[in-house]
């Protein structure tokens, strides 16, 4: 870890948008209908835009502070060597089970729509030797990557929302607020916690060549992000409505089976599939990086593939091992993940700013 | 930058020369004739195509003197004619013979009796063994310890012809020949400035071949040029036999499926990459030069693209992205749909095919596994035999498989089109070391498609995209301009722009003189009287 790399703040954008676009992406619809029911395609835009922004802009202000150094090394100035341990090595487990969990999300996705026979183990290792190449060619390969996909993904979405238009059915998003504030309140933690994760992207790879471009370009992304989110959420609802939304797993997968054009543009549902699985692998990577970098960052180690060797087998055990199916990977990504991340993303860091701030603790200009 | 022995020399060097050049002791020529024609037929031992030719220069008394060559390495009428005549009849007569036939003597030969282009001297007697293995003619006189080295320049060679790998129907004709002079010199004839610079390397301790590393000075970077030079110069072997041992040795990656330097015939291509600000690698006996750094997109560029209007050059540009595409992921992506994903066949083609396929004896992924491999059969015969028979061999390979099998029921006739179509669309893939690559990673995709369905393919492509996004060719990523994205640069890749549109040269290697040219240069309509 010796030698700084550097991703320029248009790479930066790339990751931002893919480590929140892959997971909300087959998700969200349900998880927000369950909470605000039609008036699910509201949330984006209010609390979790907020959180993502929040936990950009304290980790964008700590790396400033810091520079080229990540949240392990400048927790240790802030607190002290003992406690900024304790901090690092929990923001490992966050990663790591982050990890787990995403390979899991994957992992199910493929065997309940795709390959059903397939062996569970057989997906997890192929996911996790691909975050595992990835990672130890570190984040240029994977930043480069993600300009190669996104654009692909992207543009089939888009293609899928477009086709669902003559489904639509405009009258299911009304009566708007129909439930008062709270449920779109209620049904914003995981949304939110969601996009805090672009927060991570900055507290651990501080490369920020000019960070006054990375402001306004990144929440631009948000913005973009949180729109597309509505976009779909909304197509989502309007063409099933919010009762039949709730109830699908994957309601945008469900969607894409439903779409069709003139009859010769049917069940498009496979090419989804293919362009969302190259957001979760680079996801897979970017989430492997991330915890390499750490484990490497907090115990000063040397060989970066060695430590990637046990990590991998901590994933695949893991991911093996802890989960016995979806639900289960639901009930914990919404009763410990979502509270546990959004405490990472934005609590703890702005303690540290504080603190920072308060006992003028400074990295070395 | 020779690599005669030298007491710096490395050990592994010395252990390989050795062998080679006998006489170690005698470094140097002696005064005497008859000694250092002795030192000489002991190192030319058993060399028959090395010539002696003695004879008395036409002095005031006589001086003895030998001229030796290499038969056919040199032309013989220069020998004859601006060497040896001018030597035995055409002294002047005012030359005093004196015993100072050192100095005056040579300098009498070199202004008045050798008449080519260049002359140089030499006492070294390894040095003057060198001169005469490369094509010159040296001259050993009585009385002098120097030799004096009539440099033959060109040798007789191939003349430059079509290039045969790389044919275009508009533009240049010309390609290189396995001589690194005339090579040189179709590439100067095109840039006419003294900023195209050529610098001559001896790689290969037994085979002592000329490599020319080439660029263009203000345009280079010059950090590229000194990278390229300490790589050539790091080469420690002992033979080079052509461009490609280079290619393998200065690559920056051991081990991948992808070229990392392009080769071409083409000066043209040549002199377009140096004004980039690309450095070209001439080697010595192989028409295949060497440019860096490399990039992927340019292994989908041809060189006729930028002679045909620009419109249509766009559209082939894209119709070979296609074709790319199709060549990785073809098969593999129909083995896939047909094991995995039956929804996405349309209903009647389902219908249809599945009916057809009920008395096939093979799973549609040993179908085209085998039928790929097939193909690479008669490909490789077709290449290996001379073309003649060449042309029976597909002739008898098409037929057998793409009708008898069909008809015997040993396969179905849809993965022959697959496999069709694969093959045709990867002979549009410009580079053929590109296409090799291509050819391998296809079977390792028909495998994860057949296995995983369109998960293990795009588990496959990932993992071909994380390995292509770490490659570096000299420093500059393999897949830019695409990522990372220089938005500049996508003016020459999937598309390209007209030549008045590009004021720039690519950003990553010719960024030291972005300005190519004085922008605003389209066409415009002429200004139209005003009317009265």
């Amino acid at each position: 870890m010796s030698e700084q790399e550097v991703i320029s703040d248009r790479q930066y954008v790339y990751l931002f948008f893919i480590i929140v676009v892959a997971t909300i992406v087959l998700f969200v619809p349900q998880v927000l209908t369950k909470e605000a029911g039609r008036s699910a395609w509201l949330v984006p835009l209010l609390i979790p835009l907020i959180a993502g922004l929040g936990s950009f802009a304290i980790a964008l202000k700590l790396s400033q502070r810091f520079p080229g150094m990540a949240l392990p090394q400048y927790s240790e100035v802030i607190l002290g060597k003992m406690l900024g341990k304790a901090i690092g090595i929990a923001y490992l487990f966050y990663l790591v089970s982050g990890t787990v969990v995403i390979i899991r999300e994957y992992t199910d996705f493929i065997n309940i729509t795709m390959l059903p026979n397939t062996p569970r183990l057989a997906l997890i290792l192929m996911a996790v030797v691909l975050g595992s190449y990835a990672a130890t060619k570190r984040i240029e390969v994977i930043a480069r990557a993600a300009q190669f996909v996104l654009p692909l993904f992207l543009g089939f979405s888009v293609f899928i929302l477009l086709l669902s238009i003559p489904d639509m059915h405009p009258d299911n998003l009304l009566p708007l607020f129909d439930g008062g504030f709270s449920p779109i309140v209620r049904g914003s933690i995981v949304p939110a916690y969601w996009f805090g994760e672009i927060g991570f992207v900055v507290l651990f790879l501080p490369v920020v060549n000019k960070p006054r471009q990375l402001w306004s370009k990144a929440s631009f992304t948000m913005v973009l992000v949180a729109l597309f989110i509505v976009w779909e959420t909304a197509s989502t609802i309007m063409v099933f409505g919010a009762a039949v939304t709730k109830s699908r797993l994957f309601p945008f997968w469900s969607l894409s089976t439903y779409v069709e054009f003139q009859n010769y543009i049917q069940r498009v549902e496979s090419l989804l599939v293919i362009t969302w699985l190259e957001l979760i692998f680079l996801k897979i990577a970017l989430f492997s990086y991330m915890a390499l970098t750490v484990t490497v960052r907090i115990f000063e180690f040397k060989s970066l593939k060695r430590v990637q060797f046990f990590l991998a087998i901590i994933e695949i055990l893991g991911s093996l091992l802890f989960f016995t199916n979806i639900v289960d990977l639901e009930k914990w990504t919404i009763g410990f993940l979502a509270p546990f991340g959004l405490t990472l993303e934005i609590v703890i860091p702005s303690l540290l700013f504080l603190v920072a701030l308060l006992c003028k603790k400074a990295g070395p200009v | 930058m020779f690599r005669a022995p030298k007491p710096t020399a490395s050990k592994q060097q010395k252990n390989v020369t050795k062998a080679l050049e006998q006489p170690q002791e005698t470094h140097r020529l002696s005064a005497n004739l008859a000694h250092n024609l002795e030192d000489l037929r002991q190192v030319f031992d058993l060399c028959a195509d090395i010539k002696f030719r003695e004879f008395q220069v036409n002095a005031e008394p006589p001086i003895s003197a030998c001229v030796v060559h290499v038969a056919n390495l040199v032309d013989e009428s220069l020998v004859n004619d601006n060497v040896l005549r001018n030597l035995m009849l055409g002294l002047p007569s005012s030359f005093p013979a004196s015993n100072n036939v050192q100095r005056n003597f040579h300098q009498v030969l070199n202004e008045r009796l050798l008449s080519v282009t260049e002359t140089q001297t030499t006492s070294d007697l390894i040095e003057t063994v060198n001169f005469i293995l490369n094509g010159n003619i040296a001259l050993i006189i009585q009385g002098s310890d120097t030799a004096v080295i009539a440099m033959a320049g060109e040798s007789k060679g191939r003349a430059v012809g079509e290039p045969e790998t790389e044919p275009a129907i508009r533009g240049p004709r010309d390609g290189f020949v396995e001589d690194l002079g005339t090579n040189l010199s179709l590439v100067r004839r095109r840039i006419k400035s003294s900023r195209l610079k050529a610098e001559i390397l001896q790689v290969g301790a037994v085979t002592k071949t000329k490599v020319a590393v080439s660029y263009v000075k203000g345009i280079v970077d010059d950090k590229l040029v000194e990278e390229v030079r300490s790589r050539l110069q790091k080469i420690n072997v002992d033979a080079i036999l052509g461009s490609s041992y280079i290619q393998e040795m200065i690559s920056d990656e051991k081990f991948s499926l992808f070229p990392l330097i392009q080769y071409t015939e083409r000066p043209d291509k040549v002199a377009g990459s140096l004004m980039e600000g690309r450095v070209a690698i001439f080697v010595d006996n192989d028409p295949m030069t060497l440019l860096a750094p490399t990039t992927f997109v340019m292994m989908l560029q041809a060189s006729e693209d930028y002679y045909n209007e620009f419109f249509f050059a766009s559209f082939i540009r894209v119709i070979r992205y296609i074709a790319l595409n199709l060549t990785i992921w073809l098969p593999g992506v129909v083995v896939a749909i047909w094991s995995f994903h039956q929804e996405l066949i349309p209903d009647r083609l389902l219908a249809v095919i599945s009916v057809a396929r009920q008395n096939l004896p093979f799973p549609i992924f040993v179908e085209v596994l085998g039928l790929e491999l097939v193909f690479e059969l008669l490909r490789e015969a077709g290449v290996r035999l001379p073309k003649t028979v060449g042309q029976a061999v597909s002739i008898v390979g098409g037929l057998v498989i793409g009708e008898a099998a069909v008809n015997a029921g040993l396969v179905g006739p849809e993965p022959v089109v697959v496999v069709a179509m694969t093959a045709i669309a990867s002979f549009a893939i410009p580079n053929y070391s590109a296409g090799t690559a291509l050819r391998l990673l296809r079977f390792v995709l028909i495998i994860l498609g057949g296995t995983l369905g369109f998960v293990g393919i795009v588990w496959g492509l990932m993992l071909i995209l994380f390995h292509l996004c770490d490659l570096r060719s000299f420093g500059v990523p393999y897949l830019s301009p695409i990522a990372p994205v220089s938005p500049g640069d996508l003016k020459d890749t999937m598309v390209r722009f007209p030549w008045w549109a590009m004021d720039q040269r690519p950003r990553l290697f010719g960024a030291k003189e972005p300005s190519r040219q004085d922008p605003d240069q389209g066409p415009q309509k002429p200004q139209k009287e005003d009317k009265k």
